[in-house]
């Protein structure tokens, strides 16, 4: 899996959703609106969960591509200004 | 029915459990040009969350099984939702020491609806909401949804008026937000009772699919947990959350005052019952069969081992075998010792099984 260097990257492997999914939250509130996150996870249900949240914050979810094993990368990008 | 003035453009908070009810109580205010956002406490003893983190293959291959209801209620809503982990804070207040007291379980859900308001109540200053949102139908659940305990509820968490429950609100007083013309009081509605069909006619009308089943919900209403959490309470007053967590997983054996068994019943309970093992904590296993992963906490007398061995070796599915080995250690100990035990009979089980 190559990142490139102008997109922001979170490891959110080992962890269970939700909570990938509050990291990815805390992540992006130091983003850029337009910015592209990528986050790196193996629970399956993140397929689920991102779009989810991407659909209930406001983001852009731009969808998913498998790694090895169970790691699936994902992609996100700002759309919406920080709330509180 | 004539179109009244079109109200001010307001700001509710929504309390999201995750469950159809409140998605609906979200969309329904959503609808009268109310901009919703939802809040939603993890309290730890969610059952979904605690089915995906016991990681079982059969779920691996439906993920929306154990997707996060609260996410997915945001998706549906549109509208963010804030998830706050209560956790640490919920276990000390609401689950050890509940005001009023439990329901028929360890349920203590007239404190957990006043303190899950009481947040939500700071949350909606925070972010400039002027009224809650939730999903709660009158007369739908014995303990908080009754009216007398609903309008306690309000005032313990300092809401007088200031809830809004869009599925029940024809059978309630006026809130405030109504009184003041935010919202519309035609158009909420008049459902009450236990009967889901209403709620399941709007979810399709407004394209709602995929929620989870009602009340699925909360460990804490769990005959089984229940009865388990009140054994801990009676034997071990200074628990650990590591005991609370225990009792979610495998079958539970009171021993003596000061000890207890915890028996895997298959591969995800066995992964768990090493991961929360502590030092101090036995660890039992057949060898040569396989079979499940025991764990022994508590002060041990002579004949224990030897007990729980018996216990641990009646789980093994070959039957007639005449003496078991069962090997144990000490979490931290590097050796194995061994033993060889006669399985215990079906009516020893029951008797040392806290069950239901």
């Amino acid at each position: 899996m190559i990142v490139p260097e102008s997109v922001a990257l979170l490891d959110a492997r080992g962890l269970y959703c939700p909570v990938p999914i509050l990291r990815t939250r805390e992540r992006l509130k130091r983003l850029a609106v337009g910015a592209e996150l990528v986050v790196l996870a193996d629970d399956p249900v993140i397929l689920k969960d991102m779009p989810a949240f991407c659909r209930s914050h406001g983001h852009e979810y731009l969808g998913h591509e498998s790694g090895a094993g169970q790691d699936v990368r994902l992609r996100v990008r700002k759309l919406r200004p920080n709330l509180v | 029915l004539s179109d009244p003035e079109p109200p001010r453009r307001v700001k509710a908070l929504g309390l999201v459990s995750g469950g159809l009810d409140s998605t609906l109580a979200a969309k329904l205010l959503q609808e009268q040009g109310v901009e919703v956002e939802g809040v939603h406490f993890a309290t730890g003893f969610c059952k979904i969350d605690h089915r995906r983190a016991l990681q079982r293959p059969k779920d691996a291959d439906h993920p929306e099984r154990l997707r996060q209801q609260a996410l997915r209620a945001g998706a549906d809503l549109e509208v963010p939702v804030e998830i706050v982990d209560v956790a640490e804070e919920y276990f000390q207040t609401v689950v050890l020491r509940p005001k009023y007291g439990y329901g028929s379980a360890m349920n203590p859900c007239i404190d957990c609806r006043i303190f899950m308001l009481k947040k939500a109540k700071a949350y909606m200053e925070e972010t400039g909401a002027s009224f809650i949102v939730t999903g709660e139908v009158l007369g739908q659940r014995p303990m908080s949804q009754r009216r007398d305990a609903m309008r306690l509820i309000e005032k313990e968490a300092g809401l007088e008026g200031y809830i809004v429950r869009p599925l029940s609100a024809k059978f309630l007083p006026a809130t405030i937000p109504e009184k003041e013309g935010c919202i519309n009081r035609e158009n909420l509605l008049g459902i009450q009772g236990r009967s889901r069909k209403p709620q399941i006619k709007l979810a399709d009308h407004y394209g709602i699919r995929d929620y989870p089943c009602p009340a699925g919900g909360c460990l804490l209403t769990d005959p089984q947990f229940a009865k388990r959490m009140k054994d801990l309470i009676e034997h071990k007053p200074d628990f650990s959350l590591n005991d609370v967590h225990l009792l979610k997983f495998g079958r539970h054996f009171r021993l003596s005052p000061h000890l207890k068994l915890v028996v895997g019943r298959n591969e995800e309970d066995n992964r768990k019952i090493q991961t929360f093992a502590q030092e101090e904590d036995i660890l039992l296993k057949v060898s040569k069969f396989p079979g499940p992963l025991s764990l022994l906490r508590g002060k041990t007398d002579e004949g224990d081992i030897e007990k729980v061995a018996a216990i641990t070796a009646h789980y093994i599915k070959a039957k007639g075998l005449g003496k078991i080995e069962v090997t144990y250690k000490g979490v931290d100990e590097d050796c194995h010792q061994s033993i060889f035990v006669l399985p215990v009979s079906r009516g020893e089980i029951e008797r040392f099984m806290i069950n239901e």
